[in-house]
């Protein structure tokens, strides 16, 4: 009686939100059944992907206890530098791509400097550079969207693999390679250990500051690459787009389960969590729910999810 | 508290999906209650077809002149028995992309939709022809992407005509501040474009501060202070590029103690809120932005659906017209304001 119990909590606490996941399907396929389409499914790994691909960089960011608010500006700055790149001063597609990928990630590197060695709170730094590069990307395009953009540069947004499109190969690939980091490498080992006991870590011998420094360039570097699929989607470089973007990496991130206290977490919960928003949102648009209601919605759904967070660290 | 946590978690997960799907019977009961009007309606014509289902996408709801295209389209699609399945972008090019994929696989006849930018729309538009659905735009454009029809309103004219209006009030000579629309908005830059071109034609009219209010009133309002304190009141006109905005610089003004009779002021759309504003004398006068934009280009749509008929123009450009205080009848919303 007492080990039934212990099982029917341990499977609910441990697969809570899969099986909210699964149920939020069966509902919605009730409610308009074309969701289960191949079709469907598709768009809704490739609307999420974006959020998907930076909820990967935040995952590393919130295990190790701190938290970034710049990721829409660095996607919405990262599509407008490629756009203008690539248009204005006719550079190849593929430098027009990398290079505003790495200034974002120096710039992520930048804000980790002064957030480690400024021992400053990772929120309020993040949320300067927040403004900063937002107001880069409209200072750059003169606050207008850069259009006209060859296809080849919009290749990672619109572009086709067979009848799979490009944004879902690249966030299947990005959550792959972050959960291969995350477990397997040193570096992800250290994330966690910074997460849940910086100081032991610290005194254990491990150079904290550089590890959570390249968690803060991930998590640029992969926003960056979230703008470029939006810019590709878009066919245009937007310098107001993505606002807002980085609460839903967040919210993916910590409906997944990794806590916002740091120390736990997974990138398999981030797919689900990411899954969950997009399955959400795509169900929703289906079911006929007007945009407006929707945010109430998700406003809920992530009020449940740090609720079941906070239950589970509690036991 | 452990066997609290488990009954806490169900009862939120509970709730939650009791309210999705009273929110989806709510949704379902309503388009049934639509479809059963209408399908009363499509039996009682002459040819009876399978119900068409058109997909609306808008740009933003929250305009004020959209939600009287909505409503104009809705009363058209009612009248047809059409079903119109309705989603708003809420200002987000993203969004919109998505909103026109899910179309997609909701397999509509076809879909009616405002780009929120010229070019953001394109790629999405693409794949809905490759998929075979007619697609109609109104009010703003889509460049490079293949539709049905596009019905929209001259903006180069009317911005035209707002620079003509505010030389003929101010003698040919004067100060002038200029509110834009929204950046990348194809009405923005085509208003913007003609007031510039007109307006120059007057070498005594300078325009002295130029800036975007989004076509919102919020914006309008605090871009007009801004231009307030810079110009230090030193103006004799406000061009506005759509009414929401002017009426946000009309309080920006009363706030700041000018006389807005004193002041030449334009704007476009013909609102209600802006209609009334001309009848109490607060502005100038306002330029009409057609309203039927939108059920016009959804009856070409549906008649394409329905008899494969092409529409006898692929852009419809409807003229715009003044309103004054002494010929508000001309407004498109007068019924509105009595």
């Amino acid at each position: 009686m007492e080990k039934r119990r212990l099982l029917n909590k341990n499977i609910l606490n441990k697969y809570g939100i899969e099986v909210a996941l699964v149920i939020v399907c069966i509902v919605v396929t009730i409610l308009s059944p074309i969701f289960l389409s191949a079709a469907n499914i598709i768009n809704v790994f490739r609307q999420g992907s974006m959020t998907g691909i930076m909820a990967v960089g935040m995952t590393f960011v919130i295990i190790a206890g701190d938290i970034d608010l710049s990721g829409g500006s660095m996607a919405a700055f990262s599509g407008v530098l490629a756009a203008g790149f690539c248009t204005i001063n006719h550079i190849n597609c593929f430098l027009s791509i990398l290079i505003p990928i790495i200034i974002c990630t120096l710039i992520g590197i930048a804000a980790g400097l002064i957030i480690t060695k400024a021992k400053v709170h990772s929120f309020v730094v993040t949320l300067g550079v927040l403004s900063i590069v937002r107001g880069c990307a409209l200072i750059y395009t003169n606050g207008l969207s850069i259009s006209n953009l060859p296809t080849p540069l919009c290749f990672m947004g619109s572009g086709m693999v067979g009848i799979i499109p490009v944004p879902v190969i690249l966030f299947l690939t990005i959550l792959i390679l972050g959960y291969f980091v995350a477990t397997k490498t040193p570096y992800g080992r250290y994330v966690y250990a910074i997460g849940g006991n910086t100081e032991a870590t610290w005194l254990s011998g491990i150079n904290t500051d550089l590890i959570r420094v390249c968690s803060f360039g991930l998590s640029a570097m992969l926003a960056a690459l979230a703008g470029i699929v939006l810019m590709g989607r878009v066919a245009s470089g937007q310098p107001t787009a993505a606002e807002g973007w980085e609460l839903n990496a967040i919210a993916a991130v910590v409906i997944g389960g990794t806590s916002m206290y740091g120390g736990r977490g997974s990138m398999f919960g981030t797919l689900i969590g990411a899954l969950f928003l997009s399955v959400v949102n795509n169900g929703l648009d289906l079911i006929g729910v007007t945009p407006f209601l929707q945010r109430v919605v998700i406003g809920i759904l992530i009020i449940i999810a740090v609720v079941m967070d906070s239950i589970k660290k509690e036991k | 508290m452990k066997k609290a946590s488990i009954k806490v978690i169900t009862l939120c997960l509970a709730v939650f999906l009791v309210s999705m799907c009273f929110v989806g019977c709510t949704n379902s009961t309503n388009q049934s209650a639509d479809s059963s009007s209408a399908s009363e309606s499509a039996d009682s014509s002459a040819t009876s077809k399978e119900q068409i289902t058109i997909g609306f996408c808008t740009q933003n709801m929250s305009m004020t002149w959209m939600q009287y295209a909505l409503s104009g389209t809705q009363a058209e699609a009612d009248a047809e028995g059409v079903k119109l399945i309705i989603q708003d972008a809420n200002g987000d090019v993203d969004k919109q992309t998505s909103i026109i994929e899910n179309f997609i696989t909701q397999k509509v006849d076809g879909i009616l939709t405002d780009p929120i930018n010229v070019t953001s729309l394109t790629p999405a538009l693409k794949e809905v022809d490759q998929a075979g659905i007619p697609v109609a735009t109104f009010d703003r454009v889509a460049e490079g992407a293949p539709y049905l029809c596009f019905v929209g309103s001259d903006d180069v004219k009317a911005g035209a005509m707002a620079a003509d209006y505010i030389a003929k009030k101010l003698n040919s000579k004067g100060q002038v501040i200029e509110l834009v629309g929204q950046n990348g908005a194809s009405p923005a830059i085509d208003r913007h474009q003609g007031f510039t071109d007109e307006i120059a034609k007057y070498p005594d009219i300078k325009v002295v501060y130029s800036q975007s209010g989004e076509f919102t009133r919020e914006k309008g309002m605090s871009v007009m202070e801004d231009a307030i304190n810079a110009t230090q009141s030193q103006f004799d006109a406000v061009y506005a590029a759509n009414d929401d905005m002017m009426l946000g610089a009309l309080q920006a003004m009363k706030a700041s103690n000018i006389d807005v009779s004193k002041i030449v002021t334009i704007s476009n759309d013909g609102i209600p809120d802006a209609l009334t504003a001309i009848k109490n004398g607060d502005l100038g006068a306002t330029i009409q932005y057609p309203v039927e934009l939108a059920p016009d280009a959804f009856k070409e749509l549906v008649a394409y659906i329905q008899t494969g008929k092409d529409p006898d123009q692929k852009d419809l450009l409807i003229d715009p017209w003044y309103i004054e205080q002494d010929t508000l009848e001309k407004g498109d919303f007068y019924s509105l304001i009595q």
